[in-house]
């Protein structure tokens, strides 16, 4: 699906994309939170399934151009989190920009997400290096070649001993 | 077609790129970006330090945007721990961010005209930068890395006669800067080299989430300072800049890159005046006592997200701390080059192969912030291939590494 690559400049209330997104998801969207304070921008955080992450994308589309952030993962044993990063009402006014944080829990032996690329070809840095660093699998990504290891010969590159003792100090 | 395809080696960008091109001719048909070439490991060598010793690590992810790099470590902290900053702190803070930026901008102009291939015009603007780089030294001892962030504050104070010196500063760059602007901006020097190359239309722009000065040049009305206000950016006004409001419109190309970072430096100026006129008094330091900090440090748990406008765009880090040490669980850093590298394949397409330095350098990238991470970890990975010292073909005899 390819979105219309324009801006919003009225936002939605930031109340309202939240009320949206759990009526649409009901409990499939876990622990969803709208945090606002002073010291952080308005983030609206949310854990789902995987087989729903392109429908949430789809559904943020609908209030405004997704802008996609970052897209980083947690090793965390017996499952790998990871954290999909978007902005909505990039343009919309001072104030206005509403950060989405959501969160996909993949359980150990699952090792395949969907590719956010062909939505924003900037995702394709982040799930390349997830395929380097926590060898996850990304249906629908082009170019799954190393992104940061490589040799001369483009392969993966070689790695030294004090690399991997975490004695890097 | 004859297709010729041409490795350029690092130096063919004056970064530490691999950069793939294909040829037709002079034009490039095609163009692949490998990175690799500088491996950091700063995300994972901060998972053995504590939080203190990860603040200073932080500065040294780059030394342009040290201090947004530093900043955004300590905000997030800051944000998980509830530590609030003093106000007189947040102001200093702002400050340094656009002296930062003055810096920054400077170099990157410095740079645009040494790959014109105007070395005279190059030493004169870094003669220009060599003010704020003196101001930087006198107000924090150093001139880059400077080490202001502290968890809760600022490490650094100032006095009236450092508020007198950055008024001299003020006016020594609002007498220099107009003559700058018109060798730059209107005379022929850079004008006929960058006008029309590495064009990125706003469509484009907004589809590969560019950030920074990048996409305000495409006429992306995005600034984190406008949009999500941090430190004092929300008690003043600030707008992002246009290239249109100066030049009366706007083509996304290099040449808007270099003018809109000119209307920027003088946005900072502005900003830097506005600071000056109502800073407010009192501490710079939320928790004075080491021991005091360590301990709402040693009771922090949680994440956070949290991203400052630097000099080259959003900087973006999430931090998760857990309760009972003072050292990260996770930590992933995004540079504003991370996300707008992607559009680097697609404004290469179609230009000169002369070209290509001048085009990557127009987004003002850093390598150093975007290989940050240390990508090989021995035990979480079981499909991972085994790591080899040697690069011997398969088959031939390689010397695994136990983890």
């Amino acid at each position: 699906m390819i979105y219309a690559p324009e801006y919003v400049i009225q936002a939605t209330d930031h109340r309202e994309v939240l009320s949206c997104l759990e009526g649409r998801f009901g409990a499939d969207l876990e622990m969803p939170q709208l945090k606002e304070g002073e010291a952080q921008s308005p983030i609206l955080t949310a854990t789902l399934p995987k087989a729903r992450l392109l429908e949430f994308v789809d559904c943020l589309a609908e209030f405004d151009f997704p802008h996609f952030r970052a897209l980083s993962g947690e090793d965390l044993g017996e499952a790998i989190l990871l954290h999909y990063d978007f902005a909505l009402f990039r343009s919309a006014g001072r104030g206005k920009r509403l950060e989405i944080s959501a969160s996909v829990r993949l359980p150990s032996g699952d090792r395949l997400m969907p590719s956010l690329v062909g939505r924003f070809p900037s995702a394709e840095y982040g799930e390349r290096e997830l395929i380097e660093t926590l060898g996850l699998d990304f249906e629908g990504l082009p170019d799954k070649s190393p992104l940061f290891t490589f040799d001369d010969r483009g392969r993966r590159r070689v790695a030294a001993p004090c690399d991997l003792d975490g004695g890097v100090h | 077609m004859d297709v010729l395809t041409l490795p350029l080696n690092p130096s063919g960008s004056l970064e530490p790129l691999a950069i793939t091109v294909s040829l037709d001719g002079d034009r490039i048909v095609d163009a692949r970006i490998r990175h690799g070439a500088l491996h950091r490991g700063i995300e994972e060598m901060a998972l053995h330090w504590n939080l203190f010793q990860v603040l200073p690590l932080a500065e040294r992810i780059c030394g342009f945007c040290s201090l947004s790099n530093a900043l955004t470590f300590a905000r997030a902290v800051e944000t998980i721990a509830g530590i609030v900053v003093p106000p007189r702190a947040r102001y200093l803070r702002t400050l340094f961010l656009e002296l930062e930026r003055i810096s920054s901008h400077f170099l990157w102009l410095a740079t645009a005209c040494h790959i014109a291939g105007h070395e005279a015009l190059m030493m004169a603007v870094l003669s220009l930068r060599e003010r704020v780089l003196d101001m930087l030294e006198g107000l924090t001892g150093k001139r880059s890395n400077c080490g202001v962030a502290a968890f809760g504050g600022t490490r650094v104070n100032l006095d009236d006669a450092d508020i007198k010196a950055l008024e001299e500063m003020i006016a020594f760059y609002r007498r220099e800067l107009p003559p700058l602007q018109e060798v730059l901006v209107e005379g022929p020097l850079l004008r006929f080299r960058l006008q029309g190359v590495g064009v990125l239309p706003k469509e484009v722009a907004v589809r590969h989430g560019v950030v920074g000065p990048v996409a305000r040049a495409s006429g992306l009305y995005v600034d984190l300072r406008w949009s999500s206000p941090y430190e004092a950016y929300g008690d003043f006004d600030v707008q992002p800049r246009q290239v249109s409001d100066l030049m009366g419109r706007s083509r996304g190309d290099a040449f808007d890159r270099m003018v809109l970072r000119i209307m920027e430096l003088r946005q900072s100026l502005e900003i830097i005046e506005t600071l000056l006129q109502g800073i407010p008094g009192g501490n710079v330091l939320a928790v004075k006592k080491d021991r005091r900090l360590a301990a709402l440090l040693r009771d922090a748990e949680g994440r956070a997200l949290v991203s400052v406008e630097g000099p080259r765009g959003e900087s973006l880090q999430r931090v998760t701390l857990c309760r009972g040490k003072i050292a990260l669980s996770s930590w992933t850093l995004r540079s504003a080059t991370y996300v707008n590298a992607s559009s680097w394949p697609l404004l290469l397409r179609g230009e000169e192969l002369s070209d290509v330095a001048l085009i990557i350098n127009s987004t003002d990238p850093c390598i150093a912030c975007t290989e940050r991470l240390f990508p090989l970890r021995p035990s979480p990975v079981p499909e991972m291939a085994p790591l080899r010292l040697s690069s011997a073909e398969d088959g031939e005899a390689a010397k695994e590494v136990a983890p």
